[in-house]
C-alpha cells in the first residue's frame, strides 16, 4: 500500500460550525404532540380501567395524586415534544449528513457518506397520516452511531435515501 | 490453487459429535441451573418446592435439547459463488447467505471433548446484524481448516486488501512468525498481577447468589448462620475476613487466568495476527489488520511494576458489547506493543505527540454533585439521628472523588496526520491508538453545564465501539471533529 502523508492545510478543511441546519417538517411538530397525548391517554385509561377493580384508586388521595400528577407531567412532556422539534435538524454535505437534536443535552453527529452501510425508510402510521416518513442510516459494528431523521416529506425521505445510496455506492466504486 | 479435498458444494453437515456437543450442553446447563437446588437437597432443606424446580428445569432443557438435536439434522451449509449459505430450521426454514467479504473473521474452539473427537467449534462472524451469524457446534478438524482457507483465500483474491508482494496468495497456510508466548513463569506472572478486586467481587456475588438462591427455594439462610457464635467484630475478625477473601481472589484470578492463558501464542501471518491459547478450551482467534479497528493497552499497579501490559486488538464486530471479538494479549512488553504498533500503523513514537488534556471541570462538577449527595446523606442521617451509619458513605464519595480526579489528571489526547492517541486510566495507564479512517461517526454532546462553559464531549464511533472525549473547549471539539472527518472522507482506504 502507497503511505500517503500529504500536509492539509488547517483552513482548507471545512467547518461544520458554518453549516446551516435544515429543520424538519412542521408537521412533524404535530405528529410528536398527537404521539405524546396518545402515549399519556393509554397511561389514563390503563389507570381508569385499573380503578374498575381496585377500589381504592378511584377514591381520595390516589385519584388527587395521580390526577395532578398525570396534568403536570403531560403537560411538560407536550410541551417538550412542541421544543424539541425547535432544536432538531439535519444538514447534508457533499460527503456528509449532521444531525443535531437535544433541548437540554445537545448533540450534533456527523455520518460521512464512505461508512454507511445501508439505508431505511421507515412510516408509522401516524407519520402515514401526516404523509411523513423516517429515514435511518446504518454503520457497521454497534447500534450506538446509527442515526435517524424523522420528521421528513415522504418524497424528501426517498429523494435523501436516494442521494445517500448514490454517494455511497460511487464511493464505493472509486 | 490447490483443491482442498473437501467438497463445499454439495450441502456438508455438522459432525455427528455435535449431538454429543449438544447433550453436553444441556447436561451442563441442568447442572448449572439446578446447583443451588442441589444444595439445598444436601443440606437437607425443605424439598418439596426444589422437586418442582428440578422437574421445570429438566423438561425445558430436555425440550430445547430435542429441538436442538432436530435441528442438526435439518442444518447444512454450501459453498456457493463466493458466499458461504446456511439452510436451518426445524418448522421455518432459514436460509442465510453470507458473502465471503462480509465475514469478518472465523473464529475455532476447542475443548476436552472437541479434542478427543479431533472437532472444532467453529463461529463465523460478520460485522452486520446479528442474524447474519451462525456457529457450529462440532465440525472435523480439517474440514474447518479448509472452510477457513477457502473462504480467507476467496477474500484475498476479491477484497482489495493491502498486499505484501513477496506473499504466495495461493499458499493455504499462510506461515506464521511468533511476536511472543507466555512462559510458565510469565503465565503465574500475568495470574497474579490480575485485577484482584475483580475477582474478590465475583466471589462475593457467588456467595450473595447462592444465599438468594437458597432462599428462593424455600431455606432461611438466617436461621442456619444464627447456629454459628456471633462473631465479635473486632479488629482481628475483620483483618482475618480480608485475609482469607485476598488470598481467594489472588487464587481465583491466578486459576482463571491460568484457564484462559495457558500456552498463549501470539502469532504474525503476512496479513493479520493469531492468537491461541487456553488449558482445557483451546481457542484460537485471528484478526486481519485491516479488520482491527482500534488497538489499546493497559496495565495496573501490579503490572507496571514488572513492566507487563495487556493488549487489545479491537475488531468489528455486530454487538458493541461482543468482548470475544476483541483479542486480548496479557503479558506484553513495551516492545511487543511498538511491534503490533509498527506493523498496523507504521513506526509511530507517540512521544512526539503533542497531547492536550481536558478541562477541569471534569471533575469539579462530579465533585461538587458528589459532594451535594454526601452532605444530603449526612443532613438526612444527622436528623434521623443515625450518623454511624455514614461512614461507608463517606468513604465512597471520598473514594469516586479522588479517583474522577486522577482520572482528570491521567486523560489527554493528541493525533497527527494519520492516528488518534488517547490516554487514560486511574490506577494503571490505558493508551488507546484508532487510524482517523476508521472512524465512522463523530458525536458532539453537550450538557446545560457544559454549554454555560464552553465545553463539550466527543464521541468518535468506530466498527469495534465508542472512544470518548470528555470535557473540552468547543473551538477544539469543532476542531478536532472537523480535522477527522475531513481525513475519513478524504481516506480512500477501505476500512472493514
Amino acid at each position: 500500500m502507497e503511505f500517503q502523508n500529504n500536509q492539509i492545510d488547517s483552513f482548507s478543511i471545512p467547518k461544520s460550525e458554518d453549516v446551516q441546519f435544515e429543520k424538519l417538517d412542521p408537521a412533524y411538530k404535530k405528529v410528536s404532540i398527537y404521539i405524546t397525548t396518545i402515549i399519556f391517554g393509554i397511561i389514563l385509561m390503563a389507570y381508569l380501567i385499573v380503578g374498575i377493580f381496585v377500589e381504592a384508586l378511584y377514591q381520595f388521595p390516589w385519584i388527587l395524586i395521580v390526577v395532578m400528577g398525570w396534568s403536570i407531567l403531560s403537560g411538560l412532556f407536550v410541551l417538550l415534544a412542541m421544543k424539541g422539534y425547535d432544536y432538531e435538524g439535519f444538514a447534508v454535505r457533499e460527503k456528509d449528513i449532521l444531525y443535531q437534536s437535544g433541548i437540554f443535552f445537545r448533540s450534533t453527529l456527523i455520518i460521512p457518506f464512505n461508512r454507511v452501510q445501508h439505508c431505511e425508510i421507515e412510516h408509522g402510521p401516524i407519520d402515514r397520516m401526516f404523509g411523513l416518513a423516517e429515514l435511518s442510516l446504518f454503520t457497521a459494528g454497534g447500534s450506538a452511531s446509527d442515526l435517524s431523521i424523522p420528521g421528513l416529506t415522504q418524497d424528501k425521505a426517498a429523494a435523501l435515501k436516494n442521494f445517500i445510496t448514490n454517494r455511497v455506492a460511487a464511493d464505493e466504486e472509486e | 490453487m490447490k483443491k482442498s479435498e473437501f467438497d463445499f458444494s454439495v450441502p456438508n453437515r455438522q459432525s455427528y459429535v455435535a449431538i454429543v456437543m449438544i447433550l453436553f450442553k444441556t447436561v451442563n446447563i441442568v447442572l448449572r441451573q439446578l446447583f443451588p437446588v442441589l444444595v439445598v437437597i444436601l443440606l437437607g432443606g425443605s424439598k418439596q418446592k426444589g422437586d418442582y424446580i428440578i422437574w421445570f428445569i429438566v423438561a425445558v432443557s430436555t425440550l430445547t435439547m430435542v429441538y436442538s438435536i432436530v435441528n442438526f439434522f435439518r442444518t447444512y451449509f454450501i459453498v456457493q459463488n463466493g458466499e458461504l449459505i446456511l439452510h436451518t430450521g426445524i418448522f421455518s426454514r432459514k436460509k442465510i447467505s453470507i458473502p465471503f467479504a462480509r465475514i469478518q473473521t472465523i473464529n475455532f474452539e476447542q475443548n476436552i471433548i472437541h479434542q478427543f473427537f479431533s472437532v472444532l467449534r467453529i463461529k463465523v462472524d460478520t460485522a452486520g446484524s446479528e442474524k447474519n451469524e451462525f456457529e457450529f457446534h462440532a465440525l472435523e478438524t480439517a474440514k474447518a481448516y479448509a472452510l477457513r482457507d477457502l473462504v480467507l483465500a476467496e477474500k484475498q483474491t476479491s477484497g482489495p486488501i493491502a498486499e505484501d508482494k513477496t506473499l504466495d496468495i495461493n499458499s493455504l497456510h499462510p506461515a506464521y512468525t511468533k511476536i511472543m508466548s507466555l512462559s510458565p513463569t510469565d503465565l503465574i506472572k500475568v495470574g497474579l498481577t490480575e485485577n484482584h478486586i475483580k475477582s474478590g467481587g465475583l466471589i462475593f456475588l457467588f456467595f450473595f447468589w447462592i444465599y438468594q438462591n437458597l432462599q428462593e427455594v424455600g431455606v432461611d439462610v438466617d436461621e442456619y448462620s444464627e447456629e454459628i457464635p456471633d462473631w465479635e467484630m473486632g479488629l482481628y475478625s475483620i483483618i482475618f475476613f480480608i485475609t482469607v477473601l485476598t488470598i481467594f481472589s489472588v487464587i481465583i484470578s491466578l486459576v482463571r487466568s491460568v484457564v484462559k492463558n495457558y500456552d498463549l501464542q501470539f502469532l504474525r501471518s503476512a496479513r493479520g495476527f493469531k492468537i491461541i491459547s487456553g488449558l482445557f478450551t483451546k481457542r484460537e482467534v485471528s484478526a486481519l489488520d485491516h479488520k482491527i479497528q482500534h488497538i489499546s493497552w493497559s496495565d495496573n499497579l501490579l503490572k507496571r511494576w514488572i513492566g507487563f501490559k495487556d493488549l487489545s486488538l479491537n475488531q468489528a464486530s455486530s454487538t458493541e458489547l461482543n468482548a470475544k471479538q476483541n483479542i486480548h494479549i496479557p503479558g506484553c512488553n513495551t516492545f511487543h506493543i511498538n511491534e503490533v504498533v509498527a506493523t498496523l500503523f507504521g513506526k509511530t513514537n507517540f512521544d512526539h505527540f503533542e497531547m492536550k488534556g481536558i478541562d477541569k471541570r471534569y471533575y469539579i462538577r462530579f465533585s461538587l454533585i458528589v459532594g451535594i449527595l454526601i452532605l444530603v446523606v449526612i443532613i438526612g442521617a444527622f436528623f434521623m439521628e443515625q450518623m454511624d451509619k455514614i461512614i461507608p458513605f463517606v468513604i465512597i464519595g471520598i473514594y469516586f472523588i479522588v479517583t474522577r480526579y486522577i482520572s482528570y489528571k491521567k486523560k489527554s489526547f493528541g493525533h497527527n496526520n494519520e492516528l488518534v492517541f488517547i490516554k487514560g486510566g486511574v490506577f494503571g495507564d490505558k493508551s488507546e491508538v484508532l487510524p482517523m479512517y476508521k472512524i465512522q461517526a463523530i458525536e458532539m454532546h453537550q450538557s446545560p453545564y457544559q454549554r454555560s462553559h464552553l465545553l463539550c464531549s466527543i464521541s468518535l464511533y468506530t466498527a469495534s465501539g465508542r472512544i470518548k472525549i470528555p470535557y473540552i473547549p468547543v473551538a477544539e471539539g469543532r476542531n478536532i471533529s472537523d480535522t477527522f472527518i475531513f481525513k475519513v472522507e478524504s481516506d480512500k482506504r477501505k476500512w472493514m
